[in-house]
């Protein structure tokens, strides 16, 4: 299990904090989908997804950005236990929705870039490494039911 | 041979030209050290590395992030054939410093946060899309001579 110093929970809030979930649920979307564009091949349905100007006005995007950021707002608030509260997710993404789970680490990264250039100095190197630990947390989490 | 479309070649020389490469080279080996601290192990012969504030004010890193970055710069410069300007610098890198090559694509994402950081809302995705094209022809060329 893994284990979280005072220091490191408070850092975690400390970013979550300024995280403002509409603002970035479209953007992290844009940033994946256009550095990895392997990933249309889940989003067959959403429409035009081909653009950044597309991608941050489309409101199915949009709705998943919240569904994405809820799900890590869960994490943040359960910093101890959400693996386990994260297993039927996960079971999701292996069985119905089929996503390779090398995909969670990449919007993971987005993640991070998207925070980075919203925070900017206040990312230092080490806010950045424990925020890292918790995304790394998080991919491990998502990736748990897959065999 | 990687492909370069004229946006892309004046994106990259545009980041780079309004870097600092004394101060964007450090920060980027440094956040890699502390990031990710197994790092540390290629500068034994630096100096005091023993904690964050050490590691952000040594001189030896400070010197060596600089040189990072105008090693970049040839990249820059030759975009075209960057496997062939980097052919000796694989070889040192691979037969003399016994450097793992996986760490290339550690130091790069960090250096990639560093931008993002700088740049802001600037760092848009299909800028970040053609930095990481970039670095990762970089990284490649830089693990091409190893055997």
């Amino acid at each position: 299990m893994v284990k979280w110093t005072e220091e490191e929970r408070r850092i975690v809030r400390g970013v979550w904090e300024k995280v403002d979930i509409d603002e970035i649920g479209t953007e992290l979307w844009a940033r994946a989908l256009i550095v990895y564009p392997w990933i249309e091949r889940y989003f067959g349905s959403f429409g035009d997804i081909f653009t950044t100007t597309a991608i941050v006005n489309n409101p199915k995007l949009a709705a998943l950005g919240k569904v994405v950021l809820s799900a890590l707002d869960t994490a943040v608030k359960n910093i101890d236990h959400f693996k386990a509260m994260y297993a039927s997710l996960s079971r999701q993404h292996y069985e119905k929705i089929k996503v390779d789970p090398d995909n969670f680490r990449l919007l993971a990264e987005c993640i991070t870039i998207t925070i980075a250039c919203k925070l900017r100095a206040e990312l230092n190197p080490q806010v950045q490494a424990t925020w890292q630990k918790f995304l790394s947390a998080v991919v491990e989490a998502m990736s748990s039911q897959y065999k | 041979m990687v492909a370069w479309s004229d946006q892309e070649r004046s994106i990259i020389t545009s980041i780079f030209s309004n870097l600092d490469y004394n101060d964007v080279g450090p920060k980027a080996l440094i956040r890699c050290l502390i990031v990710y601290p197994w790092t540390q192990r290629y500068f034994a012969s630096f100096g005091n590395l023993y904690n964050a504030d050490a590691i952000k004010t040594n001189p030896n890193i400070q010197a060596h992030g600089t040189k990072v970055l105008h090693g970049l710069d040839r990249a820059v410069k030759n975009m075209d054939d960057i496997k062939t300007t980097y052919a000796e610098l694989s070889v040192l890198h691979s037969e003399k410093l016994h450097v793992d090559p996986d760490n290339f694509k550690l130091l790069a994402d960090c250096l990639t946060i560093v931008i993002a950081a700088k740049m802001g809302s600037g760092f848009t995705p299909e800028i970040q899309a053609t930095f990481q094209k970039f670095l990762a022809v970089v990284v490649s060329a830089l693990g091409k001579q190893y055997h």
